[in-house]
């Protein structure tokens, strides 16, 4: 099992499901300027999720606005930042060593991508404007690619078996 | 003058219920059947009766509109319960009275006990009160007072009211500064002033030279313009009440930071609001918006085994009984559920 921490939440994944991006050789060998979820991991058949975690996030308030804008441009780059990435690395136009094969080797017709977001200790009702926000700056991309925005709060992702229950 | 409590026993869906009201803005919230509209009819009815031409009961029978004209239908139907007291108090300066009404299933017509009318009538006598109906009525009022006063239409009170109001004469002279720009930030919107054409009996929005019959206008901007309306002729000033049921029933969702920053900047004025909504736009932006301006108490209405029962908070996101967050955050849930595939 592979165990990641991340803004003070625990993911735990079996090998070969899980592939970290930040950091990675991938990235490092593209150079400056890229942005990064945290990983990628694939829970079921054809289905690759972008996961980003963080411990905060401003609220939609008119006083927080430049914050807020800031942390939607952010969160955004770093999912298409990292979308783009993976899909070079699968069609073997960057590093794609260290990818398993599990992510690699995916049905391109059929695979669904999945952006989620994490934020521990949040409201569930602070996630739907944030979700409205991101997935309208990524409103193109997601319109091509079909790709969803998924917020969830630290109670939710152990729902779905992404933050590890009990911890 | 402000009200400041009712105390409510056996009265349609409420058993036992007390609820003090701030001075500013009191949002009722609360799903269908928990009394929302009830409580602010109930209000007006005690406000409307500062005025010695009009008997609380029998504006009670008015606004309600029970079968027969029988205020006794208003009691509690819960078996066993034969009687129902409400006890309504305001206050003005130092000053605090209340008007109370007592009646039972067999009360005929509006015959019921009235406590305190005379001194209400005395203390209160120049209040002013405004019920907006859910309903927009203005496009429909030709005709409709004399209709109704010979049976030919049912409206309640509510609705008779608020074409009086509206077809109040423009006040004359000029509008002070705070009331200009609130009115014309609502002209932006409704693009023109409202006309009450008095000949045709009808009511028109009039931009520059031309005129539309108000039949012909959005729903949602003619609610806009009876707002307007009742602030240019002067109906929404310092003292008054304004009750308005659904404000955000067939407005976009865009115009309403303005309704909000509209309706706090009022009741700065001094004029205290009662307002119920299934809105959480509404409500989430009078939660922002009143940090900056304005006095605002939220009052969530829920069943129990004991009738409806009410929780109250200053802040919407601080309510523990709230339906229309809950919802929200179901609906939340289900997306989720839905976009995870499981």
């Amino acid at each position: 099992m592979i165990q990641i921490e991340e803004s003070k939440m625990l993911f735990e994944f079996k090998e070969g499901q899980v592939f970290r991006i930040e950091n990675s050789i991938l990235q490092k060998s593209i150079g400056e300027g890229i942005k990064t979820v945290e990983f990628l991991v694939t829970l079921k058949e054809d289905e690759i999720c972008f996961i980003e975690a963080k411990s905060s996030s401003p609220r939609p308030t008119p006083e927080n606005k430049e914050k807020f804008d800031t942390f939607i441009n952010e969160i955004s780059d770093k999912f298409l930042h990292s979308f783009n990435m993976y899909l070079s690395a699968i069609l073997k136009r960057n590093h794609y060593d260290e990818i398993p094969s599990a992510l690699i080797d995916i049905n391109k017709e059929k695979a669904a991508f999945k952006f989620i977001l994490i934020i521990k200790g949040h409201k569930i009702e602070w996630l739907q404007p944030l979700k409205d926000a991101i997935y309208k700056k990524l409103l193109h991309q997601n319109k091509i690619w079909k790709n969803s925005v998924i917020l969830m709060n630290e109670e939710i992702a152990k729902q779905y078996k992404l933050v590890k229950e009990g911890s | 003058m402000g009200i400041q409590k009712i105390d409510l026993l056996n009265f349609t869906v409420f058993e036992q219920l007390s609820i003090d009201f701030c001075e500013g803005v009191n949002i009722l919230i609360g799903e269908n059947g928990t009394g929302k509209t009830h409580l602010m009819k109930l209000i007006y009815s005690a406000c409307k009766a500062v005025s010695p031409k009009v008997s609380f009961s029998q504006k009670i029978v008015n606004t309600f509109r029970p079968d027969d004209f029988k205020i006794g239908r208003l009691v509690n139907r819960k078996p066993g319960v034969a009687s129902s007291t409400v006890k309504i108090y305001a206050q003005k300066y130092n000053v605090i009275k209340n008007l109370s009404i007592n009646f039972s299933t067999k009360t005929k017509k509006w015959e019921a006990e009235v406590k305190n009318e005379e001194s209400w009538e005395k203390e209160f006598g120049d209040l002013e009160s405004t019920f907006i109906p859910a309903k927009e009525i203005l496009s429909n009022s030709y005709n409709i007072i004399s209709a109704n006063e010979k049976s030919n239409v049912e409206f309640d009170d509510t609705y008779i009211d608020i074409i009086h109001s509206a077809k109040v004469d423009i006040s004359v002279g000029r509008d002070p500064m705070s009331k200009k720009s609130q009115l014309d930030r609502l002209e932006k919107i409704i693009e023109g002033k409202v006309f009450f054409d008095v000949p045709k009996d009808r009511f028109y929005l009039k931009h520059g030279n031309s005129k539309v019959e108000f039949n012909l206008v959005a729903e949602g901007i003619r609610k806009i313009a009876l707002l307007w309306q009742l602030m240019k002729n002067g109906t929404l000033e310092k003292g008054s009440v304004l009750f308005w049921d659904e404000p955000e029933a067939n407005i976009n969702p865009i115009h309403i930071p303005l309704i909000v920053d509209m309706l706090l900047e009022i009741q700065e004025s001094g004029v205290q609001i009662f307002i119920s909504t299934h809105d959480y736009t509404l409500s989430k932006y009078f939660d922002i918006k009143s940090n900056e301006k304005g006095v605002v108490k939220f009052h969530s209405l829920y069943k129990t085994e004991h009738g409806v029962k009410c929780e109250s908070n200053a802040k919407f996101k601080n309510l523990e009984m709230n339906t229309i967050r809950d919802t929200f955050i179901q609906l939340y849930k289900d997306e989720i559920k839905m976009e995870m595939g499981s």
